[in-house]
């Protein structure tokens, strides 16, 4: 399933590519694992009993993975407050997939201190990343 | 009014601030509420009542109650009395006609008795019907409270989730001491802030500990391991003929009024009082220079007869037990009732306690605590009277809605002996303050009226929110949830017309969708499918997991080839439809309809969630862009971007093969929704523009929806929810060779019935005869009965036709039968036709 | 706006959650008009406890099964159903229980 990953030569169109006002971590490489994700390189985030998610430039080693690089819109926002006005997940129970603006799907991750970084599905990146300054603009940012 | 500077007050007078009132402009300082300004400055009417239009002063001073409630900087049914001033606001007084002092509208207050009887809302102004329409202007004139302004400013508001240990609600005494004891993450929220208090109100305590807390705003959603209710007592009025006179207030309005404003609130006072509170506001008032001409204090004394007399609804003298009292204040306090409600919406028991006359919170849930007042923790009282009489002035149970004694009377003379059909019959309890001041009076004129007491009558549920709040609050911040597809930006460079398809914004078309049809029959045309549903299903199930979710065969479907498939429900409604591709011996690539994608996942997740088939189900709609590259000119165009054999025997119509196009990998799917030479090529989301550009610069035309629906009627493709609904079925919409034998598939069993008993209706094309139109969802008449629908129609140029799918009876769906069709009240003739209008055998789609 | 365990991600709002009714019993052979109907349509919509189908979907996308008591909302228990292993062929599968339905 080559044409699943994102070519060599080929420039990378991120999903908020016209979005100002985030840090846009996109391109990082994302991968389904389904099964046994014990043992993998990169970071590996559980999503249910027998998926997980991998970040990492270097495609895992295992019998069922699925290139989700371009699947998913990735971006970092600094402030817990600017989080609790997204979302009602528990903030110290990071990582964990949920529901962010009242129903859109998101896998929040801490990455130290107040920076967080939302994982969304790529076609609703443009619309949650659009939200999330504007939202940060009422919080006088 | 203001007297001179006194310890404690609560005001600032070195900083005034001005505001207009009515065109005047008032100076307080700060530490004044609008209202504590407007008092200062010699207001004493602050309202008219909803229903007559009396006149209304400041009673409460709390924010309880419904008197001082007018229109500031745009916003109706803001309270004064707890409004803090500020430079520049624009103050008005909302529901009169005319001025405050001079309110046209109180015309009803006199001869209101025959027009505004109790439950006049179910039996007024309903005949002779024709009137309606005038009745309703009047009525919309009349009805509400305050005006929303059409061109109103759009404000902003925000939703924050927080996450304590324990909320405590109240910052009285008890609530501040039980934030003190509690452990962990605490807060403290209190309508009035201060005192390190989040300024808030807690609308309602819902299940699982949620708490909404309105902070203007800001609507805080709280989730709290435990809740302490500390809301504490509201202080009660005593029912009597002229008790909304403006002067007549509660302690608590004297208190805030003398101590925290220096305000001195008239020049002569009365005081009739069942508990400690009375005799603290008659200090206050000597305090400030207020004559207390009597006290009637209801522990000790017992009177009969109390009635208030005034000029123009302004106090002038009470009544007790025959001696009058010349006073322009009358203070009276019924004892204060626990500030129940939130308890109660969490689940506590409420009962009635005849001593002290007042209904405490019992039974509490595990997570709820309440503390001081709310909890019943009172000093005893005297328990008034259900009503005192003493004159023919208005007796009020309910002051937001004007409900009298007289109403109570009658409704229950009318039946309504429940105090929950009472409450809807009179709506007293049902106005703005929420039954805070009305609600025990209510029960115990219920109670004195059946001759039963309050425990029988009990109370009426207690319901979210514990007081008003702005519906913008509660709507939150407008939250549009686009789907953008990886091309969205090419199609507004191009200038797109868009259009919503589910969440999915879309091109309708570029510019002209004939020329865009002509594009694809003629020469090149691409369209962007991206939102089409893509699923992954892989394993050495994944064959036999299929099997059971189609109708037709999977397991003999060869590699590199693709087969249409309709998933339909053990009920038989057909739910979605698209393509299947087998790409390895365990894997297969589903597609579904844009709109399906979600739904379908869901639904093969859900059967394998109950099978447990060993196979992977795999979203990958977000994850790849899909463009259909359609045309007679489309093999040419795509040989020039790939190195791959195209040619029609390497890549065949039902072929699905992996190429590489521009640089870019790609799943090339030999399929045709519209009736020309075509493939579907899916690649990772993040290339999409890039193959775009690439087919565009060779020459395809680009193609919007509205094309596209023309081109896939002429082929007579059914769009499942649009040509379909929850009635169609295979057999219905004329797909019986997608049913294949096999034991089992889900909806096997409704078809197999459908088939012994026959169907009821049948989806067929059509041509019309004449060049008219017919609106989707025209209908198809017999002897000038309804007895079918046009589902879908276009004008197609190539056909030369207008043409259309539409549900016909099973006996006039033969081809050839000849229809009827209404299109703007004249039927117009229309011939059945079964095969595709548009090159029937597939040879197109085939060269 | 109650909590509801998902099997997986512990307690969250229900709002994340697809409530899909109550655990049918999908018939075990060709049923009669009457008993397709019973299963189709018909629920006992009890006022009590009853065992129901929940799908996380703004979550870990977890098909489960809730008992939950409808008068209060109060869910006593979730979890994620024993599959009844659909490599066997369908006429043996004499009870699969807990199927979903529509
Ligand atoms: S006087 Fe303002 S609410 Fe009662
Ligand atoms: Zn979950």
């Amino acid at each position: 399933m080559r044409f699943m990953s994102h070519p060599e030569g080929v420039e990378f169109a991120s999903p908020l590519r016209h979005v100002d006002g985030i840090d846009d971590v996109s391109h990082l490489g994302k991968w389904e694992i389904r099964g046994d994700a014990h043992g993998l390189d990169g970071e590996v985030i559980r999503i249910s009993p027998d998926r997980a998610l991998v970040v990492g430039d270097r495609r895992p080693d295992a019998p069922r993975v699925y290139d989700m690089t371009a699947a998913l819109a990735a971006f970092e926002v600094e402030g817990e407050d600017l989080m609790r006005r997204l979302t009602e997940l528990d903030l110290d129970e990071l990582p964990a997939i949920g529901s962010i603006l009242r129903g859109t799907p998101a896998l929040i991750e801490r990455r130290g201190g107040e920076r967080f970084r939302l994982y969304v599905p790529q076609e609703l990146g443009h619309y949650v990343a659009e939200t999330v300054v504007d939202l940060a603009k009422g919080l006088g940012r | 009014m203001r007297i001179a500077p006194q310890p404690g007050e609560r005001i600032d007078r070195r900083k005034p601030f001005t505001f207009e009132y009515d065109g005047a402009k008032i100076t307080g300082f700060e530490g004044d509420t609008i209202g504590s300004a407007l008092y200062a400055a010699g207001r004493r009417v602050f309202s008219r009542s909803f229903k007559y239009h009396r006149p209304r002063g400041l009673l409460c001073c709390s924010g309880d109650c419904p008197n001082c409630m007018m229109t500031v900087d745009g916003v109706p049914n803001v309270r004064l009395c707890v409004e803090p001033v500020r430079d520049g606001a624009v103050v008005r007084a909302q529901n009169v006609l005319g001025s405050l002092d001079r309110d046209l509208l109180s015309i009803t207050d006199k001869i209101g008795g025959p027009f505004t009887p109790v439950g006049f809302y179910y039996r007024t102004m309903i005949r002779p019907r024709r009137l309606w329409p005038l009745y309703e202007k009047f009525l919309r004139n009349v009805a509400g409270l305050g005006k929303i302004g059409e061109n109103g400013t759009h404000r902003r508001y925000d939703t924050e989730h927080r996450r304590v240990d324990v909320l405590v609600i109240g910052g009285g005494r008890a609530g501040r001491e039980a934030a003190a004891r509690a452990e962990g993450d605490v807060l403290l929220v209190d309508e009035h802030g201060g005192g390190g208090a989040l300024k808030g109100r807690a609308l309602g305590i819902y299940e699982g500990g949620l708490v909404p807390v309105d902070a203007g705003d800001v609507l805080y959603r709280f989730r709290a391991e435990r809740i302490v209710v500390a809301t504490g007592g509201i202080e009660q009025p005593l029912v009597f003929p002229g008790n909304d006179l403006v002067g007549v207030m509660l302690p608590n309005g004297v208190r805030r009024l003398t101590r925290d404003w220096s305000i001195k609130p008239g020049e002569r006072a009365v005081v009739v009082t069942a508990d400690d509170a009375g005799l603290e506001a008659a200090g206050d008032l000597r305090a400030v220079g207020t004559e207390v001409a009597r006290v009637v204090d209801l522990r000790s004394e017992r009177i009969v007869q109390l009635a208030a007399v005034g000029k123009r609804g302004r106090l002038s003298a009470v009544l007790v037990d025959g001696e009058a009292v010349d006073c322009d204040v009358l203070v009276m306090s019924g004892g204060r009732q626990p500030a129940y409600s939130l308890l109660a919406q969490a689940g506590a028991r409420v009962e009635y306690e005849p001593r002290r006359g007042i209904f405490v919170p019992t039974e509490l849930p595990e997570n709820v605590e309440a503390v001081g007042s709310a909890a019943g923790d009172l000093e005893g009282a005297a328990v008034p009277a259900a009503s005192y009489d003493g004159g023919d002035g208005k007796c009020f149970v309910c002051i937001c809605e004007d409900v009298t004694e007289k109403d109570v009377k009658r409704a229950l003379a009318e039946g309504f002996d429940s105090i929950e059909l009472a409450k809807r019959y009179t709506t007293a309890t049902m106005g703005p303050c929420q039954g805070r001041l009305c609600h025990l009076q209510s029960i115990r004129m219920l109670a004195r009226e059946t001759e039963t007491d309050e425990a029988a009558i009990g109370t009426t549920t207690a319901r979210p929110p514990w007081g008003p709040v702005e519906l913008g609050l509660l709507a939150g911040r407008h939250y549009e949830a686009m789907k953008r597809s990886p091309l969205h930006f090419r199609h507004e460079e191009a200038g797109a017309t868009m259009m919503w398809t589910g969440a999915w914004r879309r091109p309708f078309a570029y510019g002209d969708p004939a020329a865009e049809v002509r594009a694809v029959h003629e020469s090149l045309g691409v369209i962007d499918v991206s939102t089409l549903g893509k699923i992954i299903v892989e394993g050495p199930d994944a064959a036999e997991l299929l099997e059971r979710l189609y109708p037709n065969r999977f397991a003999d479907l060869a590699v590199g080839r693709i087969r249409y498939g309709v998933l339909t429900t053990d009920g038989g409604r057909i739910m979605d439809d698209g393509t299947v591709a087998r790409l390895g011996d365990d894997l297969f690539y589903v597609t579904t309809t844009s709109t399906g994608s979600e739904s379908v996942c869901e639904w093969f997740e859900w059967w394998n969630a109950v099978w447990g088939y060993d196979a992977e189900i795999v979203n990958v709609t977000g994850a790849l862009a899909a463009v259909n590259l359609a045309g007679p000119q489309a093999r040419e165009a795509l040989g020039a971007l790939t190195d791959a054999d195209v040619s029609n025997d390497a890549l065949k119509y039902l072929d699905a093969k992996e190429i590489t196009v521009a640089g870019v990998p790609c799943l090339a799917l030999r399929i045709g929704f519209v009736g020309e030479l075509g493939y579907e090529l899916h690649c990772a989301a993040s290339a999409g523009e890039h193959l775009w550009d690439a087919l565009v610069a060779r020459g395809a035309v680009p193609f919007g929806l509205e094309p596209q629906r023309v081109l896939r009627l002429e082929k007579a493709h059914v769009i499942v929810g649009q040509d379909t609904d929850s009635e169609s079925n295979l057999l219905s919409a004329g797909m019986p060779w997608i049913v294949k034998e096999k034991p089992d598939f889900v909806g096997k069993w409704a078809v197999e019935l459908v088939e012994e008993r026959g169907i009821r209706e049948r989806l067929v094309g059509f041509t019309m005869d004449g060049g008219l139109l017919p609106p989707e969802g025209a209908q198809v008449v017999e002897n000038g009965k309804s007895t079918g629908r046009v589902t879908s129609s276009r004008v197609s140029e190539q056909v030369g036709k207008v043409i259309g799918l539409a549900w016909v009876r099973p006996e006039r769906a033969d081809d050839g039968t000849r229809l009827s069709i209404r299109i703007a009240g004249a039927d117009h003739p229309a011939t059945v036709t079964l095969a595709p209008f548009y090159d029937a055998e597939g040879a197109k789609l085939r060269s | 706006m109650f909590l509801l365990a998902c099997p997986h991600c512990g307690p969250r709002s229900v709002d994340e959650f697809k409530y899909q009714g109550e655990v049918t019993r999908r018939p075990p052979e060709r049923p009669t008009l009457r008993e397709l109907t019973d299963y189709v349509y018909f629920r006992d919509n009890v006022a009590g406890v009853q065992r129901e189908w929940w799908y996380h979907g703004t979550g870990c996308g977890l098909w489960f099964v809730a008992e939950r008591d409808t008068r209060t909302n109060e869910v006593l228990r979730t979890e994620i159903p024993e599959p009844s292993r659909g490599r066997t062929p369908a006429p043996v599968e004499a009870a699969v229980p807990d199927t979903p339905a529509v």
